[in-house]
């Protein structure tokens, strides 16, 4: 920052003006839709708030010891957890390993990039809809595969067990572009003449991958991993397009509970106590994450 | 207060926004009415008719039809309504009755008047005692087969089951396998009221005096053992076929017998001229079943609460002419393929299986207004016997603790109205 | 040297059969958009087509007004994107550049909201909007999203190395006003990052569902994914319309990628670097 020697009379207030105008419209943004709602919600989530009852009475701690009873929350979010650590990791291995393929290939890159990059761009509402019918039971895609190999009544999404696992499956494809593409530019920071001069040294490519291509790509890696998980927290139209929760709870998520609750039975004040809690899980594990990476600047 | 400055701020720097949306002027002259209805022209053919039969006798009276997506539309109609916006005519349905009767305007009818010409017109009253919504038509679940399987499979009209045991033999001859896989149920039965209907065959109420769910009663256990056979033991039926719901596997020709509502056979032959089928009664789980399923019905459209008087003078006008109207008052009964709430036309309808299985099983029918919560609750607790494997106890308890919120009272009274309400546990 | 051509070889192979394994449901969405429906639901499933037909695209506009949607779609995303992208730029410029009282708590507030999941705020803001009366109007759909956090976040820190202060000097030395060289200083020296951002945003908005789900009410306001899932509810049985109609959806945001894949891949990585 430099101080500003020479300014006349009109300068000043023109940079006063400006600090002022950015000043009044991120307070006001910020405490009408960010901070203010943040707030509201958490004091919301104290009351019996139902807009279709018009209603807001304190109810002291209700909400949170119906939910803490409430199986179908420990569910759900045993389920979001699940589908979170299991996308991440999907999404950050598999970015790598194709970031680091792509980026040692010479002829067709743009092409085979663009293949794994297509699915991060097309609507997420499409391709829940067309992989719903990938994995219908009994005229679906998939069946046909595996029936080429003999096996059959394999049900995907209405399975307890595979319906949250073949959700998962088709977040990874639709996202794992993204990072393939975070990846790759940070490939290009990784310095060439290093890595020359470690050849030299003899070193060989797990060495390279492991003592200078991980470290450089350090905070990409912080980067995708955190913005991947506060969203995968937040999944919700693939599930409120393919399976509504079912079978039974078996995919039901934290934000499909929220929805259910807030927008289908009117329980806002319900639905609060759950935003406050997935705030404070989300708030947890990025804390922890930082504790992890330690130093990584964000 | 501050806040309230601040918003002001925001509002008029987004006023340039606000231009850029668009504006719908109302013409001066002729009253405008916006009317919500989830479906379109095809769907709702007796409604749009309707409408624009008041409408050429009426020709200062001008529908605006907006139309929405059956789900969310009961998910926004309350809410828009309650907020002072909304439409000022809208489709109202028994599920939704509870949350929709706050934010309507009562007819200005006796009910004692009504109650010469219609069956039942008092179910839903509002606070002065009047009508808000009368029923237009009664209806149900029926069953439909599938008449081409059913010849495959060597059988005639002879074999239409009357109780379930009869029915799962018969779903037996007509299960298609391939391998250890059913690719054609006999019978598809993934719809939340197989459960709620057979609960109540066995005489056994939904809902206690206090307002508690009688899910976990013997009675559900006995159902969800029932389904239990059917998906694991007898094997005629899987509750994924056609994306768990039956309508949509009969459709697609994976089901061969569905538990179905009459309001599908005209959606059925709309949408596919070749499927070849026929409706029967719902089969009993015992011959002296006090209930044999759920009487539906179809309500005359609601009014807002928001109304000007002059709308709502005009919107009273248009109720009386519908129920005055014979051809109108048929055709929604045939749309429906229900029996029409006039006890003149009763028995005027056309002539379908569909309507002959629904008025032979009339009067076994509890007139009965489910809250939303329930029927998702009582489907998921299918979906955990059936699909999950669940222990019938765990699912029951699930169910239970997720009804703990829920206001049921709403079923308790309309069970105690049921004219075989004495038979009921 | 054979060995290293021969993993260079394997790692290609590899790739192709990824790349093709990720381009199969499109592939697949696309050949049954051509199927007549009895053959959709035939089982045993197939994946050409046994008798190809056109029904299904000839029939798209009568029941999903495809470009009203897609109108709808387009004005939301743009009016979003680039209101969006100017205040990033005039709130990052000022955070990055300017020393005043209250910078440093702005700045947190920006990155505390960058990490706090928006959920929290949806439920409030519904009832906000519903309490101003704009429900069904699209302010309600522009107005929260007026500032990026994430946007603001990312000029900053470009904007801090990325425009050197000698210039911003020089400029006022001539006597420019602030918002002058905000506008024909720091603005042209940000083209790339602001290509980035309105990538990114654009992607953001173009896909957004639940918001525009919950406070719309009439068709004719319904953006593109609003619509999709709409019809998918109003016609559960014409499978080849849904596919149609999907592939429809998905076409154009393929076809402008085409258009402009290297801006594409400079957004997506700029957004990653810091």
């Amino acid at each position: 920052m430099i101080e500003i020697k020479i300014k006349t009379n009109s300068q000043m207030a023109s940079q006063k003006a400006l600090i002022i105008l950015v000043s009044v419209l991120m307070i006001s943004f910020y405490s009408v839709f960010s901070i203010g709602p943040m707030i509201y919600a958490f004091v919301g989530s104290f009351a019996d708030w139902n807009p279709i009852k018009d209603t807001f009475q304190f109810i002291q701690f209700n909400n949170y010891i119906h939910l803490f009873n409430n199986q179908l929350f420990w569910k759900s979010l045993k389920n979001t957890i699940y589908f979170v650590a299991v996308v991440v990791t999907g999404r950050v291995v598999l970015g790598f390993l194709i970031a680091l393929g792509l980026n040692s290939i010479r002829k067709y890159k743009s092409m085979m990039r663009s293949l794994y990059f297509l699915p991060v761009i097309m609507p997420i509402v499409a391709v829940a809809l067309v992989w719903k019918w990938l994995y219908d039971p009994n005229i679906g895609f998939f069946q046909m595969v595996l029936s080429a190999f003999g096996i059959t009544n394999v049900k995907f999404l209405f399975d307890p067990d595979l319906a949250l696992p073949s959700i998962m499956l088709m977040t990874i494809w639709k996202d794992v572009g993204y990072a393939v593409i975070i990846f790759l530019a940070g490939l290009m920071d990784v310095p060439q003449s290093i890595i020359e001069a470690s050849e030299i040294d003899g070193a060989n490519k797990r060495q390279q991958l492991w003592n200078i291509i991980i470290p450089t790509l350090k905070p990409t890696l912080i980067f995708v991993i955190i913005t991947s998980i506060i969203s995968y927290f937040q999944t919700f139209t693939q599930i409120f397009i393919m399976t509504k929760g079912g079978p039974g709870t078996s995919t039901h998520v934290l934000l499909y509970m929220i929805y259910r609750e807030a927008f289908q039975y009117y329980r806002f004040g319900y639905a609060s106590a759950i935003t406050v809690c997935l705030f404070i899980v989300i708030m947890i594990v990025t804390f922890i994450q930082f504790k992890i990476m330690k130093g990584g600047e964000v | 207060m501050k806040k309230v400055l601040l918003v002001m701020g925001l509002v008029l720097m987004m006023s340039v926004v606000i231009f850029a949306g668009s504006v719908t002027a109302a013409s001066e002259e002729s009253e405008e009415i916006t009317v919500w209805i989830p479906g379109d022209e095809v769907e709702y053919s007796f409604f749009y008719n309707m409408f624009e039969e008041y409408e050429k006798v009426n020709e200062n009276v001008d529908f605006k039809i907006e139309q929405q997506p059956w789900g969310d539309y009961w998910t926004k109609l309350p809410l828009e309504l309650q907020s002072g916006r909304g439409p000022e005519l809208f489709m109202a349905h028994t599920a939704y009755s509870d949350v929709l009767l706050p934010n309507s305007k009562e007819l200005p009818f006796e009910v004692s008047e009504l109650e010469k010409r219609f069956n039942n017109p008092g179910i839903f009253l509002g606070e002065n005692g009047r009508p808000v919504f009368i029923p237009l038509v009664y209806y149900g679940a029926v069953m439909y087969y599938n008449l081409d399987h059913w010849q495959e499979a060597g059988l005639t009209e002879e074999d239409v089951p009357a109780t379930w045991d009869q029915l799962e033999e018969v779903a037996q001859k007509l299960t298609v396998y391939d391998g250890d896989k059913v690719v054609r149920a006999g019978f598809d039965y993934s719809t939340w009221y197989t459960m709620a209907d057979l609960i109540y065959q066995q005489g056994q109420g939904l809902v206690d005096k206090n307002g508690e769910t009688t899910i976990d009663s013997e009675a559900g256990v006995n159902v969800l053992e029932r389904i239990k056979k059917w998906e694991n033991d007898l094997r005629i039926s899987d509750f994924t076929l056609g994306n768990g719901s039956p309508e949509d596997s009969f459709l697609r020709y994976q089901s061969s017998i569905i538990y179905g509502h009459a309001w599908m056979a005209n959606w059925f032959s709309s949408t596919d001229e070749e499927l070849n089928f026929k409706a029967f009664p719902i089969p009993v789980w015992s011959e002296d079943a006090p209930v044999v399923t759920r009487a539906d019905m179809e309500l005359t459209f609601g009014i807002s609460k928001n109304v000007t008087d002059k709308q709502y003078e005009v919107l009273v006008d248009f109720t009386e002419f519908v129920l005055n109207n014979d051809q109108i008052m048929l055709d929604i009964a045939n749309g429906f393929s229900g029996v029409s709430s006039r006890k003149d036309l009763v028995g005027k309808g056309k002539d379908s299986s569909t309507i002959k299985a629904i008025n032979s099983q009339m009067d076994k029918m509890i007139p009965m207004v489910f809250p939303r919560e329930y029927e998702t609750v009582i489907r998921q607790t299918m979906e955990e016997v059936a699909v999950m494997d669940l222990s019938i106890e765990e699912a029951l308890n699930n169910a239970v603790q997720q009804l703990s919120l829920s206001d049921l009272t709403s079923v308790n009274y309309y069970e105690n109205n049921y004219e075989h309400a004495e038979e009921l546990k | 040297m054979t060995k290293a051509k021969l993993s260079k070889g394997l790692i290609f192979t590899l790739l192709l059969i990824g790349g093709i394994a990720m381009s199969i449901p499109f592939i697949w969405l696309l050949f049954s958009s051509f199927k007549h429906n009895k053959e959709i639901i035939g089982y045993p499933p197939t994946f050409f087509p046994e008798t190809f037909t056109l029904t299904h695209y000839l029939n798209l506009n009568s029941r999903f007004n495809i470009g009203r949607y897609f109108m709808n779609s387009v004005f939301l995303s743009t009016v979003k994107t680039v209101l969006a992208v100017y205040t990033s730029l005039l709130c990052g410029y000022v955070l990055a550049k300017f020393n005043f009282f209250l910078k440093n708590f702005l700045f947190k507030i920006v990155l505390f909201t960058m990490m706090v999941p928006y959920i929290i705020t949806v439920i409030p803001v519904y009832q906000m909007i519903t309490d101003f009366g704009w429900k069904d109007q699209y302010i309600a759909i522009i107005a929260p999203t007026i500032l990026s956090s994430f946007g603001i976040f990312m000029m900053r820190q470009y904007i801090k190395t990325g425009v050197p202060d000698e210039l911003l000097e020089a400029a006022r030395i001539d006597g420019a006003g602030e918002f002058r060289i905000f506008h024909t200083i720091v603005i042209p020296l940000c083209v790339n990052m602001i290509s980035a951002l309105t990538i990114f945003l654009f992607l953001w908005n173009w896909e957004d569902f639940l918001w525009p789900y919950l406070v719309l009410n009439t068709q004719d306001k319904f953006p593109l994914a609003v619509a999709l899932n709409m019809f998918s509810g109003q016609n559960t049985t014409n499978y080849g319309g849904l596919f149609a109609t999907s592939l429809v959806t998905i076409l154009p945001v393929v076809i402008v990628y085409f258009m402009f894949q290297k801006r594409f891949v400079e957004g997506i990585s700029m957004s990653g670097i810091k």
